[in-house]
């Protein structure tokens, strides 16, 4: 739901030094260490490196933050009637966290729609399918509940990895395979 | 065309309502989200 007021709803901005990583805490179960972990220590060096982007979710006039979601460029094997198995361009999310006091007012939601529509901005330029993400079994039900497909396992250090797939096409007969992961990073 | 013929989807709308037939609660998912997701790249904007 979009807040009546616009100046009530947050907004996306770099990650800057002026955003307090240090003080971030998404925890609502295990997994979410993993999260807060690169978040509070290497989130920032990678985005300056140019290795992925994180945007900070925060209100105007407030550097307080709300949540964070990280993306970089994707690739997923997908197959078509009538053509070949090919791999495809797609949006990866590599890490999104809500901070624990904001967590169940849909703004994760809108970080998720926010990489969506990088997906179907960037579709207009260069070979970009949708967004894919690799998750904890403790996440997978929420990416499905948002129309995420789930296509196959991996796994890292931290244990098994459900890749997930959101398809920004309407044409229906496309299935992500599990012969290629949609990205180097993870969990989301 | 028997029963037992295999259906031709000719078009993307033929697709899509099959689609809609098997995964009703997933397709409603998708289309909520890029409906969103239109919304999200104005409303998020910092400038």
């Amino acid at each position: 739901m979009v807040p009546a007021e616009a100046k009530d709803h947050p907004i996306l901005s770099d990650l800057t030094d002026e955003f307090d990583c240090s003080r971030f805490d998404c925890r609502e179960v295990e997994d979410d260490e993993e999260v807060n972990s690169f978040f509070r220590t290497q989130a920032a060096a990678e985005h300056d490196a140019g290795l992925n982007l994180t945007r900070v979710l925060r209100f105007r006039n407030d550097r307080r933050i709300l949540g964070f979601v990280t993306l970089s460029m994707g690739q997923v094997t997908l197959k078509r009637d009538g053509l070949n198995i090919h791999p495809v361009g797609c949006v990866h999310i590599a890490y999104l966290g809500i901070q624990r006091e904001h967590k169940h007012k849909g703004w994760g939601t809108w970080l998720l729609a926010f990489a969506i529509s990088e997906a179907v901005r960037l579709s207009s330029e260069i070979g970009c399918r949708g967004v894919g993400l690799h998750c904890r079994d403790g996440r997978r039900t929420w990416y499905e509940e948002h129309g995420f497909e789930w296509y196959g396992e991996t796994e890292d250090s931290g244990g098994r990895l459900n890749k997930m797939f959101f398809d920004i096409r309407t044409e229906p007969i496309t299935k992500p395979t599990d012969e290629e992961g949609a990205g180097p990073r993870g969990p989301a | 065309m028997a029963l037992s013929d295999p259906i031709e989807l000719k078009d993307d709308e033929a697709r899509k309502f099959l689609r809609d037939l098997e995964h009703p609660v997933h397709s409603d998912k998708r289309a909520m989200m890029l409906k969103k997701a239109a919304e999200a790249a104005e409303w998020l904007k910092e400038k």
